[in-house]
């Protein structure tokens, strides 16, 4: 998908050729790997194969989108079609973390998942609303330099550099030691080698072309992905229900869930639902608020969608259209991407569950069916008839919720190429999500920090090799974070939405819709906002503080927020008003037509200096 | 003296236009934000009535989990279509 310097409409067609081949190339490898499997090709050949193809077309897709040029590496020349940056986001978005602990959630956690589903959907409306075209006509390189653009002077921008450090780092650790668990399963070797492995391939698909490269790769991501989801589910759902369109057989599934769970007793009974890290299924699947309150329900969703609205690396997706009102249209193309894949998962949870309570609850030891054993061996299952009445009762099965859509495909009995997509698929995800991660904080670096306040006179050449050294940088700092990490997956995506929200979403809305919000006021609002949020975090999780009203690690970012708009506005009022300069500066940013702020202050520069030199 | 007497009617009709523009644009701003709270904070708790009835839980729990995704979608095709719509009305349309 390499991008050629010719138009906008060419690029389009040029991208869609090379998705079309893409696709086609997918499905043809898949159809040859059930062959292969077929006449008796090895499952860990089979599985290697699949990685390793997968692997040689992101590495070979990066190369491709090498550049040498400032705004390809940046934003990709402000050339890359809605739907092709849609398919990036989504992927760029739907990380590993989020697909295994939603899935997980959704099988263990009965109905209060939902809260994590709608909070990681709901974002993108407030993206297509508040802040994507106004980001866009601005024509920053990062969240940062929009941030000091508009309100002038360092202090902004270095608080925006520390939201994005902090709230991407968090979560590219996530990302990492979800790659470095499946890359050290597939391929047997310690969870060391696979942080390492996976810190390579990110740093390969990016290190040619910046977000170029990874817009390309991403949208190849996004395909895999996809694929990973929607395939075995719908094999597995056809299978049960005869059904082809697996979101419509989600209501059946549930019904049989349903009558199950009532004549197991699923919810009475006080038996301890978990055995480590690993959970039974203990909540009736439909049941409400059963892990959490109302009130903590709402606020997750609220807090969750304000954090993904306010997350740099989605943000930095809406720079790169090519025009203005294109960032609205891709932030509607990237949410139905991201329905795509989160309408399955509700499925997949309900066809996991409903063989495990057919298929392992009440059936003898020696009767369990294949990959119970499998996951057992690795830790991820635990069986057990500890009252010894020959069955396995609700109480003696344990499984990670991690693992359930992992091995979704063994528990349909689906062939092991499924097994393999799906390993590919969230392998995708987590090397898609950490892709631009890096991306944003090596940005930070290199753009905001060095090029904008230590060395703005330095050149392209130099530029491009310190934002090349910055991101090898990241992703090594991170990859040892993961390594080292002392937190779980979903506090740790917890903290990066929450402190997001916190920093950035009360400034951004203030700098695009309130014209009277002034320098100190945005500073004010993002340091009380984010200090207020990372010092909550922090008591609740290594202070034993009692959550405020059950505002949780997942929705700490209201807290920030608010504290945010309530401080920026009031300090605000108490600041002298923003000069006439930048009132006409906001006034731009609304106008969704003509050349982006930043083009013209180029094109201002280069007559300029056409000028002096006569 | 007719020159600058034209540009700065001009330059004020601009200003007009783009006042008017952005007084749109924000309104249809407050009206999406308003049905996505409702949305994302009412819906669901109308649907878990039902699962609490216990007369259609399977179908409630599809509703928010299937249909709220839905909604969110044909919202964002809805605004996007209507901006497009205040944009064009005020000349601030921008050719692909």
């Amino acid at each position: 998908m390499a991008l050629q310097p010719y138009g906008r409409r060419d690029n389009l067609k040029s991208m869609t050729n090379a998705f079309w081949l893409l696709l086609g190339s997918v499905a043809a490898f898949v159809v040859v790997m059930m062959i292969f499997e077929f006449v008796g090709m090895p499952k860990p050949a089979i599985s290697i194969l699949f990685i390793i193809v997968t692997l040689i077309i992101y590495a070979l897709i990066g190369v491709a989108s090498r550049t040498l040029q400032i705004v390809e590496f940046f934003v990709a020349g402000r050339r890359i079609p809605a739907v092709f940056n849609a398919m990036a986001a989504a992927a760029n978005w739907v990380g590993s973390a989020m697909i295994l602990g939603l899935t997980g959630s959704l099988v263990f956690m009965g109905f209060d998942a939902m809260a994590f589903m709608i909070g990681w959907t709901g974002g993108f409306v407030l993206i297509a609303v508040l802040f994507a075209p106004y980001l866009r006509k601005y024509g920053a390189f990062s969240v940062p330099d929009f941030l000091a653009a508009r309100f002038g002077g360092v202090g902004v921008r270095l608080c925006g550099v520390v939201v994005l450090l902090v709230s991407g780092a968090a979560l590219m650790t996530a990302e990492f030691h979800a790659g470095g668990l499946i890359f050290s399963r597939v391929f047997g070797i310690d969870f060391q080698s696979g942080v390492i492995a996976t810190l390579v391939i990110v740093v390969f698909c990016i290190v040619w072309g910046g977000i170029r490269g990874a817009t390309c790769t991403q949208s190849a991501q996004f395909v895999v992905l996809a694929a990973a989801i929607v395939l075995p589910v719908t094999l597995f759902a056809l299978k049960l229900t005869g059904n082809p369109f697996a979101p419509a057989a989600l209501a059946g599934l549930l019904d049989q869930i349903g009558a199950l769970e009532a004549g197991l007793g699923i919810g009475k009974g006080n038996a301890t639902t978990t055995f480590g890290e690993l959970k039974r299924i203990a909540i009736p699947h439909i049941e409400a608020f059963a892990n959490y309150s109302t009130v903590e329900f709402v606020a997750i969703s609220f807090g969750l969608m304000l954090g993904t609205a306010s997350m740099p690396h989605v943000l930095m997706r809406y720079f790169t259209p090519t025009s203005v009102p294109d960032p609205r249209r891709a932030a509607g193309w990237s949410l139905l991407f991201v329905v795509v894949i989160f309408s399955f998962l509700p499925v997949a949870a309900a066809l996991v569950k409903l063989t495990i309570l057919t298929e392992v609850i009440g059936q003898p030891l020696s009767g369990l069916p294949e990959w119970v054993a499998e996951w057992a061996s690795q830790g991820l299952v635990q069986v057990s008839d500890g009252n010894g009445n020959g069955r396995i009762d609700l109480t003696e099965f344990f499984m990670a919720p991690d693992a359930a859509l992992l091995a979704l495909p063994q528990i349909g009995g689906l062939p092991f190429v499924m097994t393999a997509i799906v390993t590919v698929g969230v392998l995708a995800a987590a090397i898609s999500t950490a892709s631009g991660l890096v991306l944003a904080v090596a940005n930070g670096f290199s753009h905001d920090l060095y090029y904008r306040l230590v060395q703005p006179s330095s050149s392209t050449a130099k530029r491009l090799v310190l934002a090349r050294i910055a991101l090898i940088g990241v992703a090594s700092g991170t990859a040892w974070l993961a390594i080292n990490r002392s937190m779980d997956i979903l506090p740790l995506i917890g903290w990066s939405l929450s402190l997001a929200a916190a920093g950035n979403f009360a400034v951004l809305v203030l700098a695009i819709w309130w014209k009277r919000c002034t320098r100190w006021g945005a500073i004010a609002g993002m340091v009380s906002g984010f200090g207020l949020t990372l010092a909550y975090l922090y008591g609740v999780r290594f202070l034993d503080w009692q959550p405020v009203q059950g505002l949780g690690e997942l929705s700490a970012g209201l807290i920030g927020v608010a504290a945010g708009f309530v401080v920026a506005i009031g300090v605000s009022y108490l600041t002298p008003a923003p000069s006439r300069e930048t009132a006409e500066f906001v006034d731009d940013i609304r106008v969704p037509r003509g050349q982006s702020f930043m083009e013209r202050e180029r094109a201002a520069e280069r007559i300029r200096e056409a000028g002096s030199t006569r | 003296m007719a020159v600058p007497e034209q540009v700065r009617k001009e330059a004020d009709m601009a200003m007009r236009t783009q006042v008017s523009h952005w007084g749109r644009t924000r309104l249809l701003a407050i009206a999406v934000l308003f049905i996505w709270t409702l949305i994302a904070l009412v819906l669901p708790f109308v649907a878990l009535l039902s699962i609490g009835s216990q007369f259609d839980g399977a179908g409630a729990y599809t509703f928010v989990s299937e249909g709220m995704l839905i909604l969110m979608l044909a919202l964002v095709i809805w605004f996007t279509r209507r901006q497009r719509g205040i944009d064009g009305r005020f000349a601030m349309v921008e050719e692909d």
